[in-house]
């Protein structure tokens, strides 16, 4: 959990670009993505411990906390981060509302902004697999269970449909390859 | 602060055109539309910011106005998961959406404008340039308006249109990717037209 939280931090800081160190108490209060991330991050490490029963007075009393603060996030930011979904490090939120991500598997260093919705409702074998350092703009829809490359970008308000191969630049409803081999690094 | 008595006034104007202005139907009116609140306190927010930098940072700004200002906005991100970055101009009034999730970036936004529910307006992440919007223009919900762009005065953006590029004047765009749909049309009585009747207008435009 805890390298986890701090590539998250190092990604806020990244994103910050003017700020000079890491101030993690103004951020956990200020940054509603970081705190939503972080919460989440707490709720896999709790489903994930191991199971011994001293470990099961513990999350007796952790589980209620969790289940208070993921509907705070939820109610107050919109931001909804499923415990089905599987987050790697350095996962980045740009302001707050709508967000929805469930029934996932996103890799290491992707950014989602406000109104992004992920993952589909059906429970099934197959699920929506994210690569690396993945940008998704504002108001994306991704319901479909899809494969999405590495280092793919996809454009605000588009609406995935398809596999997309890794490094392409995605716009449009439905969502259409505009450019392959697109840098998506100044975006992260 | 006169702007925030314009708002107000503006907006009862609009809501309840046959009811006369009292103190109380006026905290009212405050008190029940969320648009209107977020107008108001962006506009003490944005008169606080332009008080710092005539002044420079003191310390009395921050320790008398600012904690309320900061405490107002929380609680209105809180609720409508909304946000105005202060350093978006808006002259004069314009009217946003009641539903809530919208966040404004916008370098200047004209008056007269109407904004709807979800809507984003905000920088480019390649380039970090942020758009001007222009004076009487009508956006439904769900817009995406991005980059560094200017949109002309009277256009309309019907309901989930992503708009990256400049819009001339007095023009319908729809889709993503946005295509023209009408030119020369006058968004007036859409515009003073309330939210849920927005969208039976637009049809009856439609089939005509």
């Amino acid at each position: 959990m805890f390298e986890n939280i701090r590539a998250d931090f190092m990604c806020e800081y990244r994103s910050k670009k003017g700020s000079r160190s890491i101030d993690y108490l103004q951020w956990l209060l200020l940054d509603y993505g970081l705190q939503a991330v972080v919460i989440y991050r707490f709720g896999r490490w709790l489903n994930f411990l191991p199971k011994h029963s001293l470990v099961w007075l513990i999350t007796l009393f952790l589980y209620p906390l969790y289940w208070l603060m993921s509907a705070w996030t939820r109610n107050a930011y919109g931001i909804d981060l499923d415990q089905s979904a599987d987050i790697g490090p350095g996962f980045h939120i740009y302001h707050f509302g709508g967000i929805e991500v469930r029934n996932c598997r996103i890799g290491s260093h992707c950014n989602i902004l406000q109104q992004v919705k992920l993952g589909s409702a059906k429970t099934t074998d197959k699920t929506l697999v994210i690569g690396k350092s993945v940008y998704i703009g504002a108001h994306a829809h991704i319901y479909a269970d899809v494969t999405i490359g590495d280092g793919a970008t996809i454009g605000p308000g588009a609406v995935v449909t398809e596999d997309i191969p890794p490094y392409c630049l995605v716009l449009g409803n439905p969502g259409r390859i505009i450019q392959r081999d697109y840098d998506n690094s100044a975006l992260l | 602060m006169s702007l925030v008595s314009k708002y107000i006034l503006m907006a009862h104007r609009r809501r309840w055109p046959d009811r006369s202005i009292t103190f109380a139907s006026c905290l009212w009116l405050l008190a029940c539309t969320p648009g209107l609140r977020l107008l108001v306190i962006h506009a003490m927010a944005r008169w606080l910011h332009l008080k710092r930098i005539a002044d420079g940072r003191t310390w009395y700004w921050r320790i008398t106005y600012s904690p309320l200002v900061l405490l107002l906005k929380v609680a209105e991100r809180h609720t409508n998961k909304t946000d105005i970055q202060k350093d978006c101009e808006i002259e004069g009034y314009i009217c946003l959406s009641d539903q809530g999730h919208i966040i404004l970036g916008a370098k200047k936004i004209g008056s007269g404008s109407v904004i709807g529910a979800r809507v984003t307006i905000g920088r480019s992440h390649v380039n970090g340039g942020r758009p001007i919007i222009g004076r009487n223009v009508w956006i439904g919900s769900d817009c995406v308006i991005y980059g560094a762009i200017s949109i002309g005065d009277g256009a309309t953006l019907l309901p989930g249109t992503v708009i990256s590029k400049n819009i001339p004047a007095n023009i319908v765009m729809q889709g993503n990717p946005a295509r023209l749909v009408l030119q020369n049309f006058d968004n007036a009585e859409l515009r003073d037209l309330q939210d849920l009747d927005a969208i039976e207008y637009i049809k009856t435009k439609w089939d005509a």
